[in-house]
């Protein structure tokens, strides 16, 4: 046979409840009935009766108005004492939780301490290396590109050109000189040429002397027949005669050797005629190469200092662009600086912390709770930057420490 | 001109690139790790400016400058710090002891070439 189950407060109040509705109705019902039987024959003890009646049935009221916040309050209280009884054991669950959370957090502060201390040391190690390595990088641009800025470039440059333009000047000077030479050489043709047709002239002489001479020996001959014929008369006339034929034959032999003479130096004079046009039409012709040899070289010497000026201020653009891009890592290396504070600040909260776990009395909630306020204390002692103190006074992170690259400098 | 500025910071990174950023404008840079370390430094060599942090460990930035203010041959050692520290009540400390510039991290490099040039 089962045990009679034991009824709960609510449950018995609410029975009460219903036991102080029914006597309530009761009154008013028992009430209602006798003015009923008394009302048709009212009088003076009628109305008396009457009276009581009204009062028996507002008693009733009463009692039923009062008892029902009677009830109210003993529900009230009974479902405190029901809450309390829930809170008491859930208090008691609270604690036994709160000591088990307390005994696997222990272990685990030490973990996440040692894990950030690692992860924020390779991260120092690798940031520091990396900037090392950009270092590197700036110097040797520094090296490569040794011009300090683009008027260096240009003045360099301008003086290239310079010696280039001298060196032609001088080229042509040299060219002008040996055309100058040339027109000397063709003047000494001219004077050739003039000295050769002279020795035509000669030739032509010597012929017309030999003629001459010939014609006086047949003169003579002439005359020494006739001096013959004029017997003794014409003897003197024949010895002249043998005179002037003698001398004929002497003229003819002189203008033989004339002619000939005339004729060697006409020979030699004709073949230095030929090598003196051969050697001035080859000189000519090397002069109006060399000019043009002269202007290409110093146009070609000039393009190829133009293009190398061309590139050197490519480089240089490339230089500036790589110094503006390292500016930039610069600043953004920086901020390592930053969360290695904070993450340090961490880890010396996440010791706290496990001090705290470590040394806790179970009993002595105070304790812990001076632990955990002397924790914020030192949190907000040890922050030394911005997204710290914004952070702890309540701020997003944004809120806190908007990023910011355009420091100023704060002159005292 | 070319000057002779020593740099003191815990973090390596931040010595890299303050000195990577004085070297390519022409000056001389010695590095310290730590406010002892720099003191010991400015014993045996003399310096046109000092770049300091604040938070360091053994010896923090206020009292490194605090002390090599104590000594004569430092004394007119122009300071500034370079720190992530803005708070007013920092920059009052550093006031105090002597520093003459106070400049946040992250720096840009002309910022802190400009301020190197009016200093030293």
């Amino acid at each position: 046979m089962s045990e009679p189950r034991t009824l709960s407060t609510n449950e018995r109040s609410e029975q009460l409840s219903r036991l102080v509705h029914l006597q309530a109705w009761t009154g008013i019902g028992l009430g209602t009935a006798l003015a009923g039987m008394w009302l048709p024959s009212i009088s003076a003890n009628g109305l008396y009766s009457l009276i009581a009646i009204v009062l028996f049935v507002s008693l009733g009221v009463a009692w039923s108005i009062a008892y029902r916040s009677v009830i109210a309050s003993c529900r009230i209280t009974a479902g405190r004492i029901e809450n309390g009884e829930s809170n008491s054991r859930q208090a008691n669950e609270t604690v036994a939780c709160y000591d088990e959370a307390i005994a696997s957090l222990g272990p685990l502060v030490p973990v996440w301490h040692d894990t950030i201390q690692g992860g924020r040391l390779r991260m120092e190690t690798a940031v520091a290396d990396l900037a090392a390595r950009f270092d590197s990088i700036h110097e040797a641009l520094a090296i490569a590109l040794d011009d300090p800025d683009a008027s260096a470039v240009n003045a360099r440059q301008e003086a290239i050109h310079e010696v280039t333009e001298s060196a032609r000047a001088a080229f042509i000077t040299l060219w002008e000189s040996l055309d100058a030479s040339a027109k000397r050489d063709e003047e000494a043709l001219a004077v050739i040429d003039s000295l050769s047709q002279q020795n035509q002239s000669l030739i032509t002489l010597t012929t017309e002397i030999r003629q001459i001479a010939k014609r006086i020996n047949l003169l003579s001959l002439n005359a020494a027949i006739e001096a013959t014929r004029a017997g003794d008369a014409g003897h003197g006339f024949s010895v002249v005669a043998g005179e002037v034929r003698a001398l004929a034959a002497q003229s003819a032999d002189a203008g033989d050797r004339i002619e000939a003479v005339v004729a060697g130096i006409s020979e030699e004079v004709e073949t230095v005629m030929q090598q003196a046009h051969a050697n001035f039409e080859s000189s000519r012709e090397a002069r109006r190469a060399n000019r043009t040899v002269i202007d290409q070289t110093i146009d070609g010497i000039n393009q190829r200092f133009d293009a190398l000026a061309e590139e050197t201020k490519v480089l240089m653009d490339l230089r500036d662009e790589m110094s503006h891009e390292i500016a930039g890592v610069i600043v953004r290396l920086q901020f390592q600086d930053e969360l290695s504070q904070v993450l340090t600040h961490v880890e010396a909260a996440l010791a706290e912390v496990h001090h705290i776990l470590d040394s806790a009395d179970p009993e002595d909630a105070r304790s812990f709770a001076e632990g955990a306020h002397q924790l914020l204390g030192n949190l907000k002692r040890r922050a030394s930057t911005d997204l710290e103190r914004g952070v702890i006074a309540g701020r997003t992170p944004a809120q806190a420490a908007p990023i910011q690259t355009d420091n100023q400098v704060e002159f005292f | 001109m070319s000057k002779t500025i020593l740099v003191v910071d815990d973090s390596a990174s931040v010595r890299q690139v303050v000195s990577m950023t004085l070297k390519s404008a022409g000056h001389k840079v010695v590095e310290a790790i730590d406010g002892d370390d720099a003191l010991a430094k400015l014993a045996n060599a003399r310096f046109n400016l000092v770049v300091s942090d604040v938070n360091m460990p053994k010896l923090d930035g206020i009292r490194f400058v605090e002390a090599m203010k104590q000594r004569a041959e430092h004394r007119f050692t122009p300071v500034l710090m370079l720190t992530t520290e803005s708070s007013a009540d920092k920059k009052a400390e550093g006031r105090a002891v002597g520093v003459k510039a106070w400049l946040i991290k992250p720096f840009k490099p002309d910022v802190l070439l400009s301020a190197v040039s009016k200093l030293a």
